[in-house]
């Protein structure tokens, strides 16, 4: 059970338009990643490059529905994976990790379970895959499968809560009111 | 940016397009990860799979790599390359994929396994053959 009401309606519209901004705002950011740790910038930057457009086509041919929140979900954690792929084998490649739950925090404001689980799904994806495969990758130094099994589930659990207060916010304010959430009337003035 | 309407498509399913991004993006971040970095002391070269363990060491030893150790799969090498354009010679003598060595950590291990399986084997086939 989901309410569309207008104003959720519309603080899904400003969080759409911010994320594309953040998107964006990855490829300069990654292009000065590169260049401060001497690495190559052209694959990074061009994989952002990539991932803001399939938004912002998404956003563009198919409107803000299901699909594009998904696809903005997607392109914002392979961002942030190429961010934590980029400071490989450096001290700060852990606290790249901290971007993983801060860009998962944003997702809460489509008051959309959705786009919640299919970061967490391409989180998981990235870690426990290639946590197996090339530790060096995900953690600095390497690390044991038992890192990626403590690391996801946490996570996971993190944004269950999220999503089931969320949900639950959703359907009290709706049922009270027909209409968004309290998180999606402060969303207004940003319309 | 005038877009951002709720347009319903119903031509496919809402998360396939996410679904294709996912996979693409993990594909790019996987094939970046597990390639060998220019210079790197040790490569694992795979040769293609129908290539048997003597054509690539003989591929190895042309691209003028020493042969560290052999892997599971017999087309897959640990090599040393040559100092100068030691992965570009690997791939002019045949070789498809020059990879990090932990890539294929796993490959190792099974083959460590085999060994310690091997072993295993025969400390039971002496022990059955001491009691009888």
């Amino acid at each position: 059970m989901t309410f569309e009401g207008d104003e959720l309606e519309c603080l899904r519209q400003s969080t759409s338009k911010m994320l594309l901004a953040v998107l964006w705002l990855h490829v300069p950011i990654a292009f000065i990643i590169a260049l401060t740790l001497g690495a190559d910038w052209l694959v990074p930057v061009s994989f952002l490059v990539a991932m803001a457009l399939a938004a912002t086509l998404s956003w563009r041919m198919s409107g803000n529905g299901p699909s594009t929140r998904l696809v903005f979900a997607v392109a914002l954690m392979a961002g942030v994976s190429m961010f934590v792929f980029q400071f490989a084998g450096h001290l700060w490649q852990v606290d790249m990790h901290m971007y993983f739950f801060a860009a998962l925090a944003i997702l809460v404001a489509y008051c959309d379970y959705r786009p919640i689980v299919a970061g967490t799904a391409a989180v998981a994806l990235h870690h426990l895959t290639l946590n197996l495969i090339l530790p060096a990758a995900v953690y600095p130094g390497g690390a044991d499968l038992g890192h990626s099994p403590c690391h996801n589930p946490a996570n996971r659990g993190r944004r269950l809560n999220l999503a089931g207060a969320d949900t639950f916010e959703s359907l009290r304010d709706g049922g009270r009111e027909n209409g968004g959430g309290q998180g999606c009337k402060r969303g207004r003035s940003a319309c | 940016m005038g877009s951002g309407q709720n347009i319903q498509d119903t031509r496919w399913p809402a998360w396939l397009n996410a679904a294709a991004l996912l996979i693409a993006s993990w594909g790019v971040i996987a094939a970046l990860s597990l390639r060998a970095r220019p210079g790197a002391e040790l490569v694992a070269a795979g040769f293609p799979p129908w290539w048997g363990a003597q054509r690539a060491f003989l591929a190895a030893a042309s691209a003028n790599a020493a042969i560290v150790r052999t892997t599971a799969i017999p087309a897959l090498l640990l090599v040393r390359p040559d100092d100068r354009d030691g992965l570009s010679r690997l791939r002019n003598a045949g070789a498809w994929l020059t990879l990090d060595p932990q890539a294929i950590a796993a490959c190792i291990k099974a083959d460590d396994l085999k060994a310690d399986d091997l072993k295993a084997n025969r400390l039971e086939i002496a022990n059955d053959l001491r009691r009888r």
